[in-house]
């Protein structure tokens, strides 16, 4: 009696316990269940990878089916966020975008506390040339991360861009807070004040940037602008000069992208990736790319031309002629494979395997200029100066404005005896490029020099003598002999004499006996008052 | 057994609370994952897959094909060379009431005409005199005599150089289409555009220059002094400057400038006017990817809400090699929103888009845009050169597919060559790089929209 009223009294309360515990139990089922599905259901799928090498179809697998076992385990938040954040990593790296940008979409909800994932975002975003979304995802970045200065750059330059100058002064400061003499941030400033004509500023952050950043040539080039504002075209030409010997642009470092490229398993997009490396002449960073692409993918004659290139570049003739050549192997109708194992051959004086080399290249592109170019040097080379003329006006013929080939051209001429067409040669090059050393010192050779009275002009010989000599910093005995012999011809012989005695101790300085010797004889003509003929 | 009241209450509200939880916690969770409840429950029943299509993110979902035009080459033949067709433009040249083409072929450094005489039939001839580099061409009665001219942007080389090679050249109508050249200005870092236009309201026609240089390079424009001189006015000391078109884009009355500058730049400047040419640079748009690849800009309204907007395309990709697609290129807008500011729309996706044109290609009223590109993945033979966006009319905008044969085309215009009410393509080829498979110089598409065949995707 008594456990029958125990059990009347204890049914409801139990049952009720147990509702309340299915029910709950339930919801939970539901949610995860709801949670699972929403994440597959915004995961993306696989890309296309027909045609991709194994490593990269094999990373994208691994990556993939990780994010499944996860899943299907219940790993749920922050952990599973991640890893759909590295998947999204990976995709940015290797150019699949809108894949990209659905992980880190998700692994931003899973992982609210990361601010990698909006700045991943942000950045794929602004990439496509986007700004106010990638405005709020910055903002986002930088209330997890206040420090990461790459953010706060990046937002200043989205103002700037946008035309906001106010916020983008704020936040350039504000970077330059984080890294001291930052030269972006600097630029950034010193563009705003030349916006709003504040020159000296400008000038002041400029200043600035070379002083700490003297390769940043941007900061040159706009110096250059605000000395020709001021009307000080000495300092602006010395600016441009400057800007002239400096790598060309690369963007401030950035460690969260920077370390997407070593998940890059693109061949094309790793050799992309090294030839930029190049222009900043990073070299270790290029060999870098290039080893990995060539890991990836041996047998692709493009990465044999990229490595042999890059060795050419640094020195590493050897090595950069087994590329060359192992890419010809690979591809027997690459002209540039055979152009640059060409230009390698001819400075290992081989010329004529050299010769071969190029004409090899011009069977299978025989419009490329800078082939015939090479080829005419290599003929100049062998002394075949009508062979040379020949290749170097076909060169002329294709790219006229290829100056190289008209200088090399003007000294084939001159090889020739033919010093007046010389002349004219250098003289068009000088019209364009009227700073360039070296036609500069070929003209006032001549002009100082030539047997043909008719020809010679010693005033003009010293003005170009002077150029080059100016250019090469007044340390090259050779342009110094030039201008020595200039003076003679035009009379100035205290003057011819000094500048010899200079070109004379530079070239016993530098080992150049031969020099030395020819100047040696020119200084005892200039001290009786002759001029040298040749 | 009775139960009383206040326990059937009691149960009531028990499981109101043991149902209204759950309830109040998915109702939450949907919201907190921008779901709607139905959206969450669906989800939280339906049978867990292994199938995750790929959703779009702001990439245009492809539509069927519509095959429509016709292909027909005009002028010369490719013959053996590499076609290099840096820029044409459609334009009645001898005035006899049919369209022709100006070309400026960079492999034969000549600017060409091809003449469409009889209607149909076209002629391409070589008028003025060599132009080493020629970038664009732009038809203008410079001298107001009553024949079209044609302004010529001399680069002296197509490829990069920082030397000053290049100049302003007139090609001055005889008014018999013999042309003569004049050179306005040489030795000036490589110019890419001329565009015509009174800037300061002196009745004569100024220029707006457009200097790519490479390194150093600028933006000039050159005030007409009468009798051929010009006087240079400097506007912008940055490289790269690409299209520089003229028209009023604040409203008021005088002609304004727009200057793209790609590069490591990669913005969009309104120089704005005064109308007595003096003006105040206003930087619009930038990308801060340095890569970004801009190619090309056309004013256009293309909302046609009245005022002049901004097509733009980025898909340059000369300066790394290898030369290929980069994910970001594509088409973009800037709407004009008034008071010189504007507001940027991604069209989408398109590798290598190096032009785009808007034009109502189906006559439904609204501006859709046909690009073409020249950095593509032309190993694949699918891959597409020319494609054409539809425009819903709410300006959203829908990629079809044209032509993946001939590749590398650099240059798109548009206009009603055989007078039948639809608008015609013409594009150009540029082949600098291989493969040379698929090669064109000029390409009428002959738009026979009422006779399409839609074809479907694979």
């Amino acid at each position: 009696m008594e456990k029958k009223g125990f059990l009347k009294r204890t049914w409801l309360p139990s049952f009720l316990v147990v509702l309340a515990l299915f029910i709950a139990g339930g919801t939970w089922f539901l949610m995860d269940r709801a949670r699972y599905n929403a994440v597959l259901d915004n995961l993306p799928s696989a890309p296309d990878l027909s045609g991709k090498n194994t490593t990269l179809t094999q990373e994208i697998e691994k990556a993939d089916r990780e994010i499944g076992r996860s899943l299907n385990v219940g790993t749920r938040g922050s952990e599973l966020g991640r890893k759909i954040g590295e998947l999204g990593r990976l995709y940015q790296a290797n150019h699949f975008y809108d894949r990209a940008i659905l992980c880190y979409e998700l692994a931003t909800k899973e992982e609210p506390e990361n601010p990698r994932w909006p700045y991943l975002l942000a950045f794929v975003r602004q990439e496509r040339g986007e700004s106010e979304s990638v405005l709020n995802l910055l903002e986002k970045t930088l209330s997890l991360a206040p420090d990461y200065s790459p953010a706060v750059l990046r937002m200043a330059d989205i103002h700037f861009k946008n035309g906001d100058m106010d916020q983008a002064k704020v936040l350039y400061e504000r970077r330059l807070k984080l890294r001291q003499g930052d030269p972006h941030a600097l630029l950034g400033l010193a563009r705003i004040a030349v916006k709003h004509s504040q020159w000296k500023t400008a000038r002041t952050r400029l200043q600035e940037s070379v002083r700490l950043n003297p390769e940043f040539g941007n900061a040159h080039r706009l110096l250059a602008s605000v000395h020709e504002h001021d009307g000080d075209e000495e300092k602006m030409r010395d600016s441009l000069d400057r800007a002239s010997k400096c790598t060309r642009f690369r963007p401030a470092a950035d460690p969260w992208i920077d370390d997407l490229n070593g998940r890059c398993y693109d061949v094309d997009q790793l050799l992309v990736l090294g030839s930029k490396a190049i222009t900043a002449l990073d070299i270790e960073e290029a060999s870098s790319f290039f080893g990995r692409a060539k890991a990836l993918e041996p047998g692709n004659p493009e990465v044999h031309l990229a490595l042999g290139r890059l060795c050419f570049m640094v020195g590493q003739r050897v090595e950069a002629r087994g590329f060359f050549e192992e890419a010809i192997r690979l591809d027997p109708k690459s002209d540039e494979a055979y152009f640059q194992l060409g230009v390698i051959l001819r400075r290992e004086g081989k010329l004529n395997e050299a010769k071969q080399m190029f004409l090899r290249a011009l069977d299978f592109h025989p419009d490329n200029p800078n082939v015939h170019n090479n080829l005419g040097v290599t003929l100049l080379e062998q002394r075949k100066f009508r062979e040379a003329v020949e290749a170097l006006n076909k060169a002329l013929e294709i790219y006229p404005e290829h100056i190289n080939a008209r200088y090399n051209l003007g000294l084939a001429l001159w090889s020739l005896g033919k010093t007046e067409p010389a002349v004219q040669e250098y003289r068009k090059i000088l019209s364009v490029k009227p700073n360039w050393a070296i036609p500069a010192n070929s003209i006032a050779w001549i002009l100082a020099t030539d047997r043909n009275k008719k020809l010679r002009n010693g005033d003009e010989a010293v003005q170009w003598a002077l150029i080059a000599c100016k250019n090469d910093g007044g340390k090259n005995p050779e342009y110094l002999d030039t201008l020595a012999a200039a003076y003679a011809e035009a009379g100035r012989f205290e003057e011819a004499v000094r500048t010899a005695r200079k070109s004379l101790n530079l070239a016993r300085s530098a080992g150049d006996a031969d020099l030395a010797e020819e100047v040696e004889k020119r200084l005892q003509l200039y001290k009786a008052k002759k001029a040298f003929i040749e | 057994m009775r139960i009383s009241k206040s326990t059937i209450v009691s149960l009531l509200a028990l499981l109101a609370i043991l149902i209204g939880i759950p309830l109040a916690l998915i109702t939450y969770e949907a919201g907190r994952t921008g779901q709607s409840v139905g959206e969450y429950l669906r989800r939280a029943i339906s049978k867990t897959g292994t199938e995750r299509p790929l959703k779009a993110t702001n990439v245009n979902v492809p539509g069927e094909k519509i095959d429509f035009l016709e292909r027909i080459s005009i002028g010369d033949p490719v013959g053996d060379s590499k076609p290099w067709i840096t820029h044409l433009t459609v334009v009645d040249l001898d005035q006899d009431g049919l369209k022709d083409i100006v070309v400026c072929d960079a492999k034969r450094n000549q600017i060409s005409w091809i003449q469409q005489d009889p209607k149909g039939t076209y002629h391409e001839k070589k008028i003025g005199s060599q132009v080493r580099g020629p970038a664009h061409v732009t038809p203008c009665d410079i001298d107001k005599d009553g024949d079209l001219d044609l302004l010529i942007a001399k680069m002296g080389m197509i490829f990069p150089n920082n030397d000053k090679i290049g100049a302003v050249v007139v090609l001055e109508n005889n008014g018999n289409c013999q042309f003569i050249n004049h050179v306005l200005i040489d030795k000036i870092a490589r110019v890419t555009d001329i565009q015509p236009g009174d800037l300061d309201g002196d009745g004569d026609i100024d220029l707006a220059v457009g200097q790519f240089g490479y390194d150093d390079g600028e933006m000039r424009w050159m005030e007409n002094k009468g009798n051929w001189k010009f006087e240079s006015h400097p506007l912008l000391n940055l490289s790269g400057t690409i299209h520089t078109p003229v028209r009023d884009m604040d409203g008021d009355g005088d002609l304004d400038i727009v200057a793209l500058v790609s590069q490591e730049w990669e913005e969009v400047y309104v120089f704005e006017n005064d109308g007595h040419g003096q003006f105040k640079t206003r930087l619009i748009y930038g990308s801060t990817n340095e890569d970004f690849g801009s190619s090309g800009i056309s004013v256009v309204d293309l909302d046609l809400d009245g005022d002049p907007d901004i097509l733009y395309t980025n898909g340059d990709a000369f300066d790394y090699i290898p030369p290929g697609p980069r994910p970001w290129h594509g088409v973009q807008w800037l709407e004009n929103k008034g008071d010189l500011k504007f507001q940027y729309h991604r069209i989408g996706d398109f590798p290598g888009a190096y032009f785009a044109n808007a034009v109502d290609v189906d006559k439904d009223g609204d501006l859709d845009i046909g690009v073409v590109s020249s950095f593509n993945k032309w190993d694949d033979p699918k891959t597409q050169s020319m494609i054409w966006f539809e425009n819903n009319g709410k300006m959203g905008f829908t990629p079809h597919d044209l032509a993946s044969d001939p590749t590398h085309l650099l240059l798109l215009d548009t206009a009603d060559m055989d007078g039948d009410g639809w608008v015609d393509f013409v594009t150009g080829g540029m082949h600098a790089y291989p493969p040379f498979d698929r090669m064109s110089r000029v390409l009428l598409w002959r738009n026979r929209w009422p006779e399409r065949k839609v074809v479907k995707n694979e």
